[in-house]
């Protein structure tokens, strides 16, 4: 970084169109971010920079993985360490959460990794279930090298993923015995949802459709194609058929993908998910009409759907609408904190402690229990009991009063102004303008003066005299003003 | 807490499990007991020792043909050829039911009449989906759009103004659909979470509280509600907080790692602690029995009948005025499927257990043979509104339920007295 934003005693802020996509489509607006964007020459630009994530060099975010080396074991090497109890599931999976965590903190491609993590969400298998845990690492590998491509083929590489098989038994799915759970959930959760009208029939064909797809579960766990279990016969699923009738079904089965995502209820079904996660919790007909027909037009395309939603003139006018979710007020706070995991070696690290974090509010990463994703709306995380633990988790995290090591926290002194003296409430402005991208409001100035039992014109009048429970006081106060809880 | 709905996958519960364990060193589960001061506590806050209602969501969809047996019906065995239960193996079994053999931690309270089973209940009409049929089932007035959940209506209806904890989930931030509603509810992981930041420091808290709620009441809307809440819910919180014990009483011991159990434990020291509560509302997941209903069923009965006689015992004296009801948005379809495991039904089982009951077996039994049966699945004979009726009526002779369940039409079944 050239020049340390904070430098001044007010920072300059982006302007808050600006600040608004950065707000959406990135897990936190730091330094970094900011200036990322200014240098773009606008929010726009900055955006067709990030849907080209393949050409920003992302070192840090990219070595992740090397601090979990059991990630990227073989499914076969990690079954063999769970049954020889070197392992379990749940260390599987709990690595991969910390993984994904410390990735939405550190990554450069941050509208990337907010879309990985909304097709995660969607597209949904928890961490470190039984079935599909050794193949939950590759998933995710085809979530990222899909999520800003087309929906098309997002849906052919997840739905047919050993991962998936296994945690919705379609790896038990065969012609001899059909299990409906992934041809259900397929048509009411991926693509056309049961407004759509599908019957029972239909659910019994799209499960029959999607038979041969083998894992051996708790076996090896090696992944085929088995012509043997394929049922062949004429399919009739909503307007689609088939005959159906080669041994191997895959190509049966992407036309019938390709159908689905193509129909006009499952436009609708997206482009209502992703309004309601970049927009608001009741997005207009109209808007959620606009982003379908986009992802009608576009064949399925992405980049064009999100392209159209934030063009619309409510997604301009929904600034600091939406609640931040657990996880990411967690990343958030520690992005704009400046705190940057810097690798797992122990229950300590920052990269695992995390976790805990959003398990305090309410919400611990991969571990909803339904294949429907966590909950996008702002109403699910404004209960009292999240707000109350959001308000005492920024305090822990501003003091890093949990103790995490393998943290690289920037030096107080960088992050404070360089002109001294300065009152108080100059320096909570300070604050707010780095934490918030805004300038602090008068009941936020009046609070850090009543909780630090001083007037907001004291002055301060070097940076040493900041002490560390007042720098603490400050920064939790700022990030639990009501616009510190919006992105 | 929403534990698994696993949709039958592997041992997941068991990850659960070393999650809680793990989860146990950052707080989760660190939950701060204290017993003192009820008698004030019921003075000055005007607390009520009445009736309480707890309801156990089972989501996923529980299998209610494995847990009150139908061994009278060749369909059940010839449906099932190697999922079903053999009569010999059934607990309490009478000429048409018996209860899945998991279910002995019961036997004492079944023993002594204080559990109803209810079989062939539901939804008015198959919804096969969890999601649909949940939301469904929690917000129970089909003809109107308002979400409203009917435990909402409930506590509504029994108090002009309703307090803040006369309805509570137990075990998940997230606030249910039943519990959703005009009436202010709580949603909270344990009750020791429900505390202002420097909560140690009477002075700090008070001055951040002060400057929050000034914040948040200029801010107004939904983050503005929620902050305002936040506080006033802390406030309440630790005025009683010295009475709530989050127990275990003496000698009661609950599974060991079972998020059920962790809830219930909860919920038995609020109720004891006589703060007012009049419904909780519990989630216990890990019902979607897609694959190895024998095993799976084994286990989540099991788990389920432990932490229930469990928390009856840890009740106390107040046992006398609980009575739990459980709930799953539908039952599963009579014809196991290829993986020994049996997909989404309709009609189910529902259970209620404690004060109020009179056990025994109860149903208006359609019968499992091709023509009775809806699609495949066990037709229902009894709305589950009907069952929830019955038992509020039961409880809470104030209370006109017909605002809580509208238009519905209510059979008793004479299971409540």
């Amino acid at each position: 970084m050239s020049t340390r934003a904070s430098a001044a005693v007010t920072p300059v802020v982006l302007p808050s169109k600006w600040q608004h996509i950065g707000n959406r489509f990135s897990f936190g607006v730091n330094e970094s971010l900011a200036a990322s964007i200014r240098s773009a020459g606008s929010s726009d630009a900055w955006l067709r920079s990030q849907f080209d994530w393949g050409k920003i060099t992302d070192t840090r975010s990219g070595a992740v993985i090397s601090w979990f080396p059991r990630l990227t074991d073989s499914p076969s090497a990690a079954w063999a360490r769970v049954k020889a109890d070197e392992r379990s599931s749940w260390d599987y999976g709990f690595d991969f959460a910390c993984y994904s965590m410390a990735r939405k903190i550190l990554s450069r491609r941050q509208v990337h990794e907010v879309m990985v993590d909304f097709w995660s969400n969607l597209l949904y298998i928890p961490m470190g279930e039984d079935r599909s845990f050794p193949w939950r690492y590759s998933y995710d590998t085809v979530i990222r090298s899909r999520a800003l491509s087309t929906y098309r083929n997002l849906l052919r590489g997840t739905i047919v993923h050993p991962a998936m098989s296994g945690w919705l038994n379609n790896s038990s799915n065969t012609k001899s015995g059909i299990n409906e759970n992934l041809g259900r959930e397929l048509l009411e959760l991926y693509t056309v949802g049961r407004p759509s009208g599908y019957d029972e029939d239909d659910v019994k064909n799209s499960a029959r459709l999607l038979t041969g797809f083998s894992v051996r579960v708790f076996d090896d766990f090696a992944a085929s194609y088995s012509t043997a279990n394929h049922y062949r016969g004429r399919v009739r699923i909503l307007g689609f058929t088939h005959a159906n009738s080669s041994s191997d079904g895959r190509p049966a089965v992407n036309a019938y993908l390709d159908y689905l995502a193509r129909h006009p209820a499952t436009a609708r079904r997206i482009a209502r998910r992703l309004c309601v996660r970049f927009v608001s919790d009741t997005p207009s007909s109209s808007l959620v009409s606009a982003v379908a027909n986009t992802y009608l037009k576009s064949d399925t395309d992405i980049r064009a759907t999100l392209w159209t939603l934030v063009k619309h003139p409510e997604f301009v006018a929904a600034q600091r609408k939406k609640v931040r979710t657990p996880v990411e007020d967690v990343v958030n706070a520690a992005r704009v904190l400046g705190m940057a995991p810097t690798g797992s070696s122990d229950a300590e690290s920052f990269a695992q402690k995390v976790i805990w974090m959003c398990n305090n509010m309410g919400q611990n990463p991969y571990t909803w229990p339904r294949p429907d994703g966590f909950p996008e709306t702002s109403s699910t995380w404004t209960s009292p009991a999240r707000v109350l633990r959001s308000w005492d988790m920024h305090y822990n995290l501003a003091g890093n009063w949990w103790g995490s090591r393998e943290v690289a926290i920037p030096a107080k002194l960088d992050q404070l102004p360089t002109q001294w003296p300065c009152t108080l409430g100059q320096l909570v402005d300070h604050q707010s303008r780095m934490l918030l991208g805004r300038t602090a409001s008068l009941p936020l100035r009046a609070a850090v003066a009543s909780a630090l039992n001083l007037p907001e014109t004291y002055v301060v009048t070097s940076a040493a005299k900041v002490t560390e429970w007042g720098w603490v006081v400050i920064r939790g106060a700022v990030l639990n003003t009501p616009e510190g809880m919006l992105r | 807490m929403n534990p698994v709905d696993d949709c039958g996958c592997g041992d997941y519960d068991v990850s659960r499990r070393s999650l809680l364990k793990a989860a146990g060193l950052a707080s989760m589960a660190g939950v701060a007991t204290s017993m003192f001061g009820d008698v004030l506590t019921s003075t000055v806050f005007g607390a009520s020792n009445a009736n309480v209602l707890v309801v156990i969501s089972l989501r996923g969809g529980a299998d209610g043909l494995s847990m009150m047996v139908p061994h009278a019906e060749e369909a059940y065995y010839s449906s099932r050829p190697t999922t079903a239960i053999a009569k010999n193996k059934l607990l309490y079994a009478d000429s048409t039911f018996g209860l899945h053999p998991s279910f002995t931690a019961l036997g004492p309270m079944w023993l002594l009449g204080q559990v109803a089973g209810i079989h062939a209940v539901g939804l008015p009409a198959p919804n096969r989906s969890h999601f649909d049929a949940m939301e469904t089932l929690e917000d129970a007035d089909p003809g109107s759009s308002a979400r409203i959940g009917w435990i909402n209506r409930m506590v509504s209806g029994l108090a002009e103004s309703p307090d803040v904890f006369d309805a509570m989930q137990i075990g998940d931030t997230i606030t249910p659909t039943s519990l959703v509603g005009p009436a202010p509810t709580i949603a909270t992981q344990a009750f020791s979470d429900l505390a202002m930041p420097f909560s140690k420091d009477p002075v700090m808290s008070q001055r951040v509280s002060d400057s929050l709620r000034a914040q948040y009441a200029a801010r107004g809307g939904l983050i503005g509600e929620a902050g305002l809440g936040a506080i006033t819910l802390a406030g309440r919180a630790a005025a009683i907080s010295g009475s709530v014990n989050d127990g275990p009483l003496a000698g009661v011991i609950y599974p060991k790692y079972s998020e059920l159990g962790a809830a219930l434990k909860s919920t038995a020291g609020l109720i004891r602690a006589n703060v007012g509560v009049k419904a909780v509302a519990v989630d216990a997941g890990g019902w979607d029995h897609h694959v190895d209903l024998g095993y799976r069923v084994n286990d989540t009965v099991k788990d389920l009948a432990l932490c229930l006689a469990a928390f009856f015992l840890d009740l106390g004296l107040d046992a006398g005025r609980v009575t739990v009801v459980t709930l799953s948005e539908f039952g599963r379809r009579l014809k196991e499927n290829g993986s020994h495991g049996v997909d989404h039904g309709y009609g189910n089982a529902v259970f209620a257990l404690g004060a109020g009951v009179n056990g025994g077996f109860y149903s208006r039994w359609p019968g499992l043979s091709a023509g009775t049966q809806v699609d495949g699945d066990l037709a229902v004979t009894t709305d589950y509104r009907s069952v929830l009726t019955e038992i509020l009526r039961a409880r809470f002779p104030a209370l006109d339920t017909s605002k809580v369940f509208p238009g519905i039409s209510y059979a008793p079944l004479g299971f409540m007295h």
